[in-house]
C-alpha cells in the first residue's frame, strides 16, 4: 500500500528496491539450488560409475576363478586318465616281477616298466610345460612367443612368425608372464574361430610402453564387439585376457585395418608400473 | 565474530566518526566475511585472488573515507564488498560442486556459512545503494530488509554452528570411560 502512497519518482525508487531486492535474491538462491541439484547429479552418476565398475570387477573376478577351475579340471583330468593308468600298469609289472622268477620274463618286464616311466615322464613334462613354458622361465618371452609361433608355423595349418624388434631391455618375470599367457590366449582364439590362413605378430616399444601387434586374416573382433562380450557372461577368456592386462596395467585394442583385409589386435603395457615410477 | 562487527556498527553510529567508523565496520565485515572464504576455498591461485582484490579493496575504502562525502552510510564500499564476496562465495561453492569427496554440500558448516554470506548481502545490497537516494522517511520505512537478512542470516549461521558441532560429534571417537561402561 506504501508504494501507492509516494509521488512518482519516490515509487519508481521503492519498485526499483523492492525489485532488485527480490531478483538479486532469486537469482541467489537459484545459482545456490542449481549448485546443489547439480552437484546431486554428479554424485548420482558417480555411484552409478562406481556400481558399473564393481560388477565388471565381479565378472572378471568370476571368469577367473571359472578358468582356474577348468584350469584344475584338465590337470586332474590329465593325471588320472593318463598318468594313473600308466603308473597301475607299472604296478602291475612290478607285481608280477615278484611272482615271477623267470630270468627273462623279469627283463622283459622290466624293459616294459621302463618305457611306461618313460612315457609317464614324458606326460608329466608335458602336463608341467602346459602350466609354465620352460623356454618363458629360463629364456623370456622373445623364446616363448618364437617357439609358440614355429610350432604353429610347423604343423603346417597355417602360416605363423613372429618378430620382436627392440626388446633388449626384458619385461619382468610376472609381466612377462602376463603377456605370454594373454598371447597364447589371443592365438588359441585365432586358431580355434577365425579360420585365418596367417597370423603375424610383432613387438615394438613406443615411449615407454611395450607393444605386441598381432595380425590376421580370418574372422575376428573389433572393439565394441570385445567390449560387448567383456560385459557379458561369455567369452570367458576375454575376460581372462581383461583381468591380466589389469595386473599389468596395459590396454588391448581390436580393430580392423584400413585395407580392410586384416584384423589387428595392439597390446600397450607400460615398461614400468606406475607405482613404481612413483617410488624413483 | 560476525555478530561482533553488527553490534560494533550500532554503537560506533552514535559516537560521530561517521566516516571512519562506517568504513571500519564495512572493512570488519569485508575482511572477516573475506577471511572464511579465504580458509575454505583450497585453489591456491583463487586463494591470491582474493589476497590481491582484499588489498585493493582495502586501498579503495581508505581512499573513499577519507575524500568521499557521506549522506548516511557508505554504499559504494558495501557495493563493492557485496560484489566481492558474492564472486568469492560462487567461486567456493564451484570448488565444492566440483569436489568428488564431498557427498552432501549441506553436511558441511562452510556451506551454511557461505550461504548466510550470499543470501545476507544479496538481500541488502539493493537497500544499502539506494540508502543514500532515499528521503530518510522511506530508509526508515524500508529498513526491514536489512533487519530481515540480518535475522536470516544469524539463523543460517546458528544452523552451521549445529552443523559444525554435529560433524564434530560424529568424528570424535569414544573416551575409554565410554568403552570401559560399554564392555
Amino acid at each position: 500500500m506504501f508504494l501507492l502512497q509516494g509521488s512518482a519518482p519516490q515509487f519508481n525508487v521503492s519498485l526499483a528496491l523492492l525489485l532488485g531486492t527480490v531478483g538479486m535474491l532469486v537469482l541467489t538462491v537459484g545459482l545456490i539450488m542449481f549448485i546443489i541439484f547439480h552437484q546431486r547429479k554428479v554424485i548420482r552418476y558417480q555411484l552409478q560409475l562406481q556400481r558399473m565398475e564393481e560388477e565388471q570387477q565381479k565378472i572378471l573376478l568370476t571368469a577367473s576363478i571359472r578358468l582356474q577351475e577348468e584350469e584344475r579340471q584338465r590337470i586332474a583330468a590329465d593325471l588320472h586318465d593318463d598318468a594313473g593308468p600308466l603308473l597301475a600298469t607299472a604296478r602291475l609289472y612290478l607285481t608280477e616281477n615278484l611272482v615271477n622268477l623267470d630270468k627273462s620274463t623279469q627283463l622283459q618286464s622290466i624293459f616294459q616298466i621302463r618305457q611306461i616311466l618313460d612315457d609317464t615322464i614324458q606326460l608329466v613334462r608335458n602336463i608341467s610345460h602346459s602350466l609354465m613354458p620352460p623356454t618363458l622361465k629360463n629364456f623370456g618371452l622373445e623364446s616363448a612367443v618364437n617357439d609358440l609361433f614355429q610350432k604353429i608355423g610347423g604343423s603346417g595349418t597355417m602360416n605363423a612368425s613372429s618378430r620382436f624388434h627392440d626388446y633388449k631391455d626384458r619385461l619382468k618375470n610376472e609381466k612377462e608372464l602376463n603377456v605370454f599367457r594373454v598371447v597364447q590366449e589371443l592365438v588359441n582364439n585365432i586358431l580355434k574361430h577365425s579360420n585365418a590362413s596367417f597370423i603375424h605378430l610383432t613387438q615394438n616399444v613406443q615411449g615407454d610402453n611395450f607393444i605386441l601387434r598381432i595380425h590376421h586374416d580370418g574372422r575376428g573382433l573389433v572393439q565394441t564387439d570385445f567390449e560387448k562380450l567383456n560385459k557379458s557372461t561369455v567369452g570367458l577368456g576375454l575376460k581372462n585376457i581383461s583381468s591380466r592386462l589389469k595386473v599389468a596395467h596395459g590396454s588391448i585394442y581390436f580393430e580392423k585395418d584400413p585395407s580392410q583385409t586384416y584384423y589387428k589386435v595392439t597390446i600397450s603395457i607400460p615398461q614400468e608400473d606406475p607405482e613404481e615410477i612413483l617410488v624413483h | 565474530m560476525f555478530g561482533l562487527a553488527d553490534i560494533l556498527s550500532l554503537t560506533l553510529s552514535f559516537k560521530g566518526f561517521k566516516n571512519v567508523f562506517y568504513s571500519s565496520v564495512t572493512l570488519q565485515e569485508y575482511l572477516l566475511f573475506a577471511l572464511f572464504l579465504y580458509y575454505s576455498i583450497k585453489t591456491k591461485n583463487a586463494k591470491k585472488a582474493i589476497l590481491v582484490l582484499s588489498l585493493l579493496f582495502i586501498a579503495f575504502l581508505a581512499v573513499y573515507t577519507f575524500t568521499a562525502k557521506f549522506v548516511r552510510i557508505d554504499s559504494i564500499p558495501i557495493g563493492v564488498e557485496t560484489i566481492l564476496i558474492l564472486i568469492f562465495s560462487f567461486y567456493y561453492l564451484y570448488e565444492e560442486m566440483n569436489n568428488t569427496s564431498v557427498l552432501f554440500l549441506y553436511n558441511k558448516y562452510q556451506f551454511w556459512v557461505v550461504i548466510a554470506f550470499m543470501i545476507y548481502l544479496s538481500g541488502c545490497f539493493f537497500m544499502y545503494i539506494f540508502a543514500n537516494q532515499l528521503p530518510q522517511q522511506m530508509v526508515n520505512e524500508y529498513w526491514f530488509i536489512i533487519d530481515i537478512f540480518l535475522i536470516l542470516k544469524n539463523v543460517l549461521f546458528s544452523i552451521a554452528i549445529l552443523v559444525f558441532a554435529l560433524s564434530r560429534n560424529e568424528k570424535t571417537p569414544p573416551r575409554i570411560h565410554q568403552i570401559k561402561a560399554l564392555t
